[in-house]
């Protein structure tokens, strides 16, 4: 009887009623959306992260990963690469060879990490040659081949097979200078780190640097991203005492805080929809309250409880937020799916987005949980905006709401 | 034995600013069956009393009792309740649902009474056919003329087997072919199933053919008389 009398109830002003169904579509639609946008952002960041840069787990030496010093070079590598090459988690691995220098032109000079790459395998652990915009990627084929950054060529004034050298400390300690010839230029969605990160061939820098066989950094490619903490925890006590392994939140620790603020910045997000939201309904239940006093003063004369009317006012909140809820869910589905396979293209703020190690095309991710937990909110939000009409109404005395005109 | 009583009953309004006494000592006792009006000027105490006998006011002193219930002793959930169980309304501006139907309106107290919607609906129905308005069950409020509403205000008091039906001016609104048929039905059911009835008016049409007349004179009692 409540049910049939509430849904009898929000017909009788449709506009009214409409009006509220909106609010919750737009807000359920808004949520969703923001959240899918959010989420499809920050995957983009954290994968371009990790895929051209950090990678999903590296093992050091333990002074190495402190004083960043050549001479500090992993032992038995060949068997380390094996060892970890048969690992079920482990999807793929590649030796790096690292030194921190200068690179020199004509025209400027700047500090830079040379990350000297195997380009059999590193293309198996990080999509970096994906990015290259002008020539090619490194290969065996010919020597001293450097890869920069746009930006970083652009403040060189070199171009394509333009010379510049390159300045850093060999593993015995003293300063050598070998000149590379530029075989690529690349733009990744970092270009703050496009500026600082070049790549030579490994072989190249380990002539240079003085060590044959001088590798710094295995760095590891898993199946799951996620399971890059399990990894090494689990990898951890199987070291030898001076190497470490340390997974992607260790290594770049701003990237995890990225992704763990992420469920703090959408529910604050939630939190400003659903007030809002909360406030609509709220102003339009306690419309529809004053507007039938009589009748409700009415009912309690003839013997309707408080209880009933409280549940008939909570009824009629609740109907409209579940027609409105799925139909918001529904549109929001029909955008996200659009958005994730088309993407959102953003090219007019690529500056400001590359900045942030951002990508220009946005593909929007949406996570269960997400919908689940807006859904919650809205429904939430429904209920406690309907309390204080519903208690608004049981107060009514009955003589007094009879005589209202 | 009289169905109510009401014993020595004061009501005082704004008692702590500017007191208005609008019932003063109040005594008057009904018996089950009647059809009684209570009659006098505007401002005499009419509504005030059939309010406080409908458990819709308080008294400020006194006693009003239904059959052995003293209802100025009950506190609020009990009074929704009593009313509810033994009291049937009749407004003057008809208070119905409006989104409901005819038929649903009388259905409505049916069901809060704890009956069934399909029972509800039959009995709803025949009581809609006693008051005449057996083509009308489907028809919401608004299509209903002022006077078929009343009936349905008069067929949803009945509904829930009250011991009497209080009616606050149940013929201001109506004309005089609709107050007439009106009362020939509150008559009717009156003698046919002896409903007790007491209405509140000033319509003359109704005084001549109440039962019983109490006059109320500043909130006091002026006359009480039987009529032929």
């Amino acid at each position: 009887m409540i049910l049939h009398l509430a849904w009898k109830n929000i017909w009788r002003n449709p506009v009214r009623s409409l009006v509220v169904i909106a609010a919750v579509v737009v807000g359920v639609w808004a949520g969703v959306s923001i959240s899918a946008f959010s989420n499809g952002m920050t995957m983009h960041y954290l994968n371009s992260q990790l895929d051209t840069y950090v990678g999903h787990v590296s093992l050091q030496t333990k002074t190495f990963n402190e004083e960043r010093s050549a001479e500090f070079s992993l032992e038995n590598v060949d068997s380390l690469v094996e060892f970890y090459s048969n690992d079920s988690t482990v999807k793929s691995l590649t030796p790096i060879t690292l030194a921190d220098g200068m690179i020199a032109s004509a025209n400027y000079t700047s500090g830079i990490q040379i990350r000297g790459i195997d380009t059999a395998t590193d293309t198996l652990v990080f999509k970096t040659y994906q990015y290259i915009t002008k020539g090619k990627y490194l290969s065996d084929s010919f020597k001293n081949q450097i890869v920069v950054g746009e930006k970083l060529a652009e403040k060189l004034k070199s171009g394509l097979r333009s010379k510049v050298v390159l300045t850093f400390q060999r593993v015995d300690g003293t300063i050598t200078s070998a000149a590379f010839r530029i075989s690529g230029i690349l733009k990744t969605p970092n270009s703050t780190l496009d500026q600082m990160r070049i790549f030579v061939n490994r072989e190249d820098l380990q002539k240079y640097i003085g060590g044959e066989n001088t590798t710094h950094e295995l760095s590891f490619r898993l199946f799951d991203a996620n399971y890059a903490k399990t990894f090494t925890a689990n990898h951890s006590p199987l070291l030898a005492k001076s190497d470490t392994l340390l997974n992607w939140f260790q290594i770049a620790p701003e990237l995890a805080y990225v992704d763990s603020s992420l469920d703090l910045t959408l529910y604050i997000f939630m939190g400003i929809i659903v007030l809002a939201l909360t406030l609509g309904i709220l102003n339009t239940m306690l419309m529809a309250i004053l507007e039938r006093k009589r009748e409700l003063g009415m009912l309690m004369a003839i013997g309707t409880s408080r209880p009933f009317l409280f549940k008939l006012i909570m009824s009629e909140t609740l109907i409209l937020s579940c027609i409105g809820a799925p139909l918001g869910l529904f549109i929001a589905y029909l955008n996200v799916y659009f958005t994730s396979t088309y993407g959102i293209n953003l090219s007019g703020f690529t500056e400001g987005l590359a900045m942030y190690g951002m990508g220009n095309v946005i593909y929007p991710d949406l996570k269960i949980d997400y919908i689940i937990g807006i859904t919650s909110f809205i429904f939430i939000a429904a209920v406690l905006a309907a309390i204080y009409p519903a208690v608004k109404a049981i107060k009514l005395k009955p003589l007094e709401a009879i005589r209202q005109h | 034995m009289s169905i109510i009583q009401v014993s020595d009953v004061d009501k005082i309004y704004n008692p702590e600013t500017i007191p208005v006494h609008a019932l003063k000592s109040i005594c008057l006792h009904i018996e089950k069956g009647e059809f009684t009006a209570i009659v006098g000027p505007s401002g005499s105490g009419k509504t005030t009393l059939l309010n406080c006998i409908g458990g819709l006011d308080s008294v400020s002193s006194g006693i009003i009792k239904i059959n052995e219930t003293t209802i100025s002793a009950l506190d609020d959930k009990d009074l929704i309740q009593f009313r509810l169980n033994h009291i049937g309304f009749v407004f003057q501006a008809y208070n119905l649902i409006p989104v409901l139907t005819a038929a649903e309106n009388v259905a409505f107290i049916l069901q809060l009474q704890g009956k069934s919607t399909k029972e509800a609906m039959k009995k709803a129905s025949k009581i809609l056919d006693s008051v005449g308005l057996a083509n009308r069950q489907h028809n919401r409020p608004s299509q209903l003329s002022g006077g078929q509403q009343q009936r349905v205000a008069v067929a949803r008091a009945l509904a829930s087997n009250p011991d009497y039906v209080l009616a606050d001016e149940p013929t201001a609104n109506l004309d005089s072919e609709s107050a007439s048929n009106l009362l020939d039905i509150m008559e009717r059911l009156n003698s046919q199933l002896n409903v007790t009835f007491l209405f509140s008016t000033h319509d003359e049409r109704v005084i001549k053919r109440a039962k019983r007349v109490i006059t109320l004179r500043d909130g006091a009692l002026d006359s009480d008389e039987i009529q032929n």
